[in-house]
């Protein structure tokens, strides 16, 4: 049976072309992103490695505030250095301080663009201890100098001796380029060096935030920290430089891990659509194998052997597949980490080969493939042996009433417990309610696909097309097989029409909030980059600006990262006593206004979490000190520029060394061209700032929820790809099933061309179906979801614009799925047609 | 009915005096495979059919008899030599032309698949028509399915129908677009004698009541007997024909054949 097996491939390679594809794209995708992260994680764990060969241990403050990602830890005197140098066994010490610096090239622009990643640190002028080598000039030395790492130092068109601007320090401030260095990779993006007093100048103040420490020979690091942690103060810890390194290393290894869950998700939406299409293909092939099957039957082959001789073609077909797949993946994963090296630059990024994740996802397809053909192989086992001496396949059958009745019920069920769920506000109950939805779907398919096909032709019917109306009875020839094959096109439309949906019901909310919230008529902004690394605009610009004429107000909002409690919590910062003049915060009780620096406001919902009332104390701990505040007053609207949390800038002034305004919102009496351009000559002092108007502002915030599709997209494109696959492999296989009578169409006269679009007709109605279904519970998922979520309805939008986009890519892919098909179609010897048996 | 002008063959049939034959070939000759593994279908075949008539095309397997009606069709191309259909040279023409020449002006039954499954059997006989964008001559349909007897069935899919009733239809589906020539492959091939006779019955009527020209390929005497000649092939060569053939006549001829 084996052999039978094996043969059945050997003389029908091209019938199983489409489902080693399908498995070859799948596993492709799942182990290329195993690659991927694991290259990237093991490079970055090698240059951290690197970074800190020279460190023997770390002093540090034990105070920090837990954060979703990187912890942040209190900083401490750069006294402690002396301290520690102090302590017997200690070779070195010396402080390291970093923080947000980007250096502004001659043309007075940012090197790398608005979201280069870009830092500072100070230098350690000692070669046993720093992480750089100098490539040329030399380390600096005096407050004003700086070294630049090579490659921007390159990049920039930098030469040693110039006199730079370095952000966010005043203009009035400049500096001597005296060196460029090589930072051995592991920081990625823009590094500048400066002196201590130098670091200290761009940060704003001389905390440090560790001291590095190197042993005296003979000392071991664990030696040394056990000194260290006796001597020092309870409120500082040392570590090894081995932990350190490791502590990095987890960082980077949490964050791919999360990387690598999300991208297989979607290799694993792939790999299920592909799952439909080994189903599809081996459902026909079996149906149009059931003479050869009942032969082997009449002959004294068991159904059992029968079953077995299927199953043992789709693991071959299967290992054959994955085996490639994950051979693909590897080169793929390592395109995606060019390519993902090209985007954040610097790293030194090397491809490592996750053997384990290969042959996981050569088992894996493998399984899927064996698993998927379990089915058809059952139904190939239930041949009756009569069937060989039978005439030709019968029709397919009509779906079966239960089927109907079920689907019809489910579905029923499925939108009750939606409605339910939105009604009682159980997001718990939903998703009880979109699975039934789901399977009623994949149940009625079959019994959708006649009165689908009928609408989606008739177009072309009522223009008397004789093409259409084959094309729509060939699609509702057998609705089952049409059915299964829409559905896999149907999952990665739902998948994306979802996205779109809650995207942009995202975005209309926020661009909602905002346009109740802002006042202000023009807002200058920095990119998400630089208020990511810490950076901002010096509080100066606000003030530069407020003193234009036409101007009635510009207040900065800043942020600061705080652990209120026990939670992490964003708090925002800005001159309170102004603040109302360009944002209007909705307040409903006690005093938002002119906060002092032992004052805070909260919004509302945060109120409600921790029953704050006004008047009521709340311990809020910033990197640098604690204060409990008392909260002033409540607001109910303004999270999009004021979060929950509202401080005075005095407040923060009064804790951190530096804080700066990562907004300016600026409401003039009058928005005149004039003053646009006074602001902007303002503005020329840093790079980094843009000013846009109120409209513009808002698009851009609600807007970048949406430019997350983009992302989505095209991970989502891998299982849309694979479903066409599937769409070309049933039409090709129905085509082959129907050569006979596609012979008789010629033969009375069909031309080839006539034929090749009836094909083409009929992918796409298979294809637009998927589409449409796909559409339609993209937008009950959208809405569904949106309403768990407690956002209400009275900002679900429906992006008709993407929603019809979206239709008609389908209609587009469904036509040129079936330009492969078509084409062999109408090839199609007419005399060979004829005589096939 | 015209008396017999010859026996045996060796030059190519005029018809008749009066009017040009509907087909003709001339040294049709089709070759499979080359070398040693060559096999010649058709080896110098000259034959002629005159408009109204009815000719059986008998043989052994393997004598040629579908090849030669497959080439006359143009669904299959001769290796040398021609075909003349309505005066225009088939071999001459591309896939298109020989699609149109089958659209427009020759009609096909075959032994089975006669019909396409997913449409009714008024849809199967207007097809051709459909496939030409021509709206179909609507009292000649009527005759055409009155002739046949299919009134009541006409909006029945195929796999409602009984053999019979299938072959009729696509009778029907021949002669609907009123054309110049009448292809039939083994028409009774799969079907039992009583209907049988029904359908060569029907398309005897057609030749002789709407002038139409039939040629069919059959391996059944009693089949050829409705036909006004018989053909006969061996090796790609015509050996014979017969004029007014009756069962026994073309029965006997065969045995002759075999051997």
């Amino acid at each position: 049976m084996l052999t039978i097996a094996l043969r059945g491939i050997a003389n029908n390679p091209f019938r199983y072309a489409a489902t080693a594809l399908a498995i070859v794209l799948g596993i492709a995708f799942f182990t290329a992103t195993s690659v991927m992260t694991t290259s990237f994680e093991d490079s970055l764990n090698q240059s951290i490695a690197e970074a800190f060969e020279e460190v023997d241990a770390a002093v540090r403050s034990a105070d920090i505030i837990e954060t979703p990602f990187i912890d942040i830890r209190e900083r401490i005197p750069p006294s402690v250095a002396d301290e520690v140098a102090a302590v017997d066994g200690v070779e070195w010490a010396y402080p390291f301080l970093a923080g947000y610096a980007q250096v502004v090239a001659a043309d007075g622009k940012t090197v790398g663009g608005a979201d280069a990643n870009a830092q500072g640190v100070a230098w350690i002028d000692d070669p046993a201890a720093s992480p750089f080598t100098l490539v040329s000039g030399r380390a600096p030395e005096a407050a004003d100098e700086v070294a630049i790492d090579v490659g921007t130092f390159d990049d920039g068109g930098f030469a040693l001796g110039d006199s730079v601007r370095v952000l966010p320090v005043p203009e009035r401030q400049r500096f001597t380029v005296v060196g460029s260095f090589d930072d051995g990779g592991s920081f990625g993006g823009q590094v500048l060096s400066f002196s201590y007093e130098g670091a200290a100048l761009v940060f704003g103040g001389s905390e440090v935030d560790q001291v590095f420490v190197g042993a005296a020979p003979g000392v071991a690091p664990e030696q040394l920290v056990e000194r260290l942690d006796r001597q020092l103060g309870a409120s500082l810890e040392a570590v090894t430089g081995d932990t350190l390194a490791e502590e990095f290393q987890e960082l980077v290894g949490a964050f791919t891990n999360i990387i690598e869950i999300a991208l297989q998700i979607f290799a694993g939406v792939a790999l299920f659509v592909g799952a439909f299409v080994i189903y599809n293909t081996f459902t026909i092939t079996v149906a149009q194998r059931t003479r050869e099957m009942a032969l082997l039957r009449a002959i004294g082959a068991s159904g059992r052997q029968v079953a077995v001789s299927v199953v043992a073609e789709s693991a071959a077909i299967g290992a054959v597949a994955s085996a490639a797949g994950a051979a693909a993946g590897i080169g793929i994963g390592w395109g995606l980490l060019k390519l993902l090296g090209s985007f954040i630059g610097g790293f030194g990024l090397s491809l490592s080969i996750p053997v384990g994740a290969l042959v996981n996802g050569a088992v894996l397809g493998t399984l899927i493939t064996v698993a998927a053909a379990y089915i058809p192989a059952r139904r190939g086992a239930r041949v009756d042996p009569i069937e060989a001496l039978r005439d030709a396949a019968a029709e397919a059958p009509r779906p079966a009433r239960p089927r109907t009745y079920w689907g019809l019920a489910l579905l029923a069920a499925g939108i009750a417990a939606t409605v339910w769920s939105s009604v009682a506000g159980e997001a718990r109950i939903l998703i009880a309610g979109l699975p039934l939805v789901v399977i009623a779907v994949v149940l009625l398919g079959p019994v959708f696909v006649r009165p689908l096909s009928r609408v989606l032709a008739a177009p072309a019917v009522r223009r008397g097309s004789i093409t259409g109306e084959l094309a729509r009875e060939n699609a509702s020839r057998n609705p089952k097989r049409s059915a299964t094959t829409s559905l896999t096109l149907m999952i990665g439309v739902a998948l994306v029409a979802t996205a779109t949906v809650f995207a942009a019901t995202l975005s209309k909310l926020i661009a909602g909030d905002l346009d109740d919230e802002l006042l202000a008529d023009q807002v200058v902004t920095i990119s998400n980059a630089v208020a990511g690394a810490g950076g901002g605009l010096d509080p100066v610009i606000a003030d530069s600006i407020e003193a234009l004429d036409g101007v009635d107000a510009a207040v900065g909002t800043r942020t600061a990262f705080a652990q209120i409690g026990d939670d992490f919590a964003q708090v925002t910062g800005a001159d309170t006593a102004r603040l109302a003049r360009v944002a209007d915060l909705g307040v409903v009780d006690g005093r938002v206004a002119g906060l002092d620096a032992g004052e805070v406001a909260v919004r509302q919902p945060a109120a409600e979490d921790r029953a704050l009332a006004v008047g009521d104390t709340v311990s809020v701990r910033l990197q640098q000190g604690a204060a409990d505040l008392t909260v002033a007053g409540i607001y109910d609207q303004g999270y999009q520029l004021a979060s929950d949390w509202l401080v005075d800038n005095s407040m923060l002034d009064a804790t951190l060394n530096r804080s700066l305004d990562t907004r300016v919102l600026v409401s003039s009496d009058d928005a005149t061209e004039a003053l646009i351009s006074d602001i902007e000559a303002i503005l020329a002092s840093d790079p980094t700032a843009r000013i846009s108007s109120r409209d513009d502002f808002i698009d851009d915030q609600a807007g970048q929820i949406t430019s997350l599709l983009t992302l989505l997209y095209a991970l989502l494109g891998m299982s849309v790809v694979v479903a066409l696959i599937g769409i070309v492999n049933t039409m090709s296989l129905s085509i082959h099933e129907r050569t006979r009578e596609l012979g008789l169409l010629r033969a009375v006269g069909m031309t080839s061309r006539q034929l090749r679009r009836t094909v083409r007709y009929e992918a796409a109605i298979i294809a637009l179906i998927g589409t449409l279904a796909g559409l339609v519970l993209g937008l009950f998922f959208g809405w569904a979801a949106f309403d768990a979520l407690g956002l209400g309805y009275s900002d679900f939008a429906v992006p008709w614009t993407a929603l019809v986009a979206i239709g008609v890519a389908g209609l587009v892919a469904g036509l040129l799925s079936g330009v492969l098909p078509a084409r062999r179609a109408g090839r199609l010897e007419v005399l060979d047609a004829i005589a096939t048996q | 009915m015209r008396e017999p002008e010859h026996e045996s063959t060796g030059r190519p049939d005029t018809g008749g005096p009066t009017e040009p034959p509907v087909a003709y070939t001339a040294g049709a000759a089709r070759y499979y495979g080359s070398g040693a593994a060559e096999v010649r279908a058709l080896d110098g075949v000259d034959v002629s059919f005159g408009a109204g008539e009815f000719t059986a095309i008998m043989g052994p397997s393997g004598s040629g008899k579908s090849t030669l009606m497959h080439c006359m069709a143009g669904l299959d191309t001769l290796t040398s030599g021609q075909v003349f259909i309505d005066g225009a040279d088939v071999s001459a023409m591309s896939d298109r032309e020989r699609t149109m020449l089958r659209r427009d002006k020759l009609g096909f039954v075959f032994q089975a698949f006669n019909l396409v499954s997913t449409l009714s059997a008024r849809e199967n006989i207007v097809l051709p028509q459909r496939l030409a964008g021509r709206a179909p001559d609507e009292e000649w349909l009527d005759e055409v399915v009155a002739t046949v007897g299919l009134g009541h069935r006409l909006d029945h899919r195929p796999n409602e129908l009984s053999g019979g009733q299938q072959q009729r239809v696509a009778v029907s589906r021949a002669l609907v677009s009123k054309p110049k020539m009448v292809f039939a492959d083994e028409p009774t091939g799969n079907l039992d004698s009583t209907t049988s006779d029904e359908i060569l019955a029907f398309m005897r009527k057609a030749v002789d009541d709407l002038a139409q020209t039939i040629v069919m390929v059959t391996h059944d005497p009693s089949a050829a007997a409705y036909a006004h000649r018989v053909v006969f092939l061996v090796d790609g060569r015509i050996v014979n024909e017969m004029l007014d053939p009756t069962s026994d006549r073309v029965l006997d001829h065969m045995k002759t054949l075999g051997n």
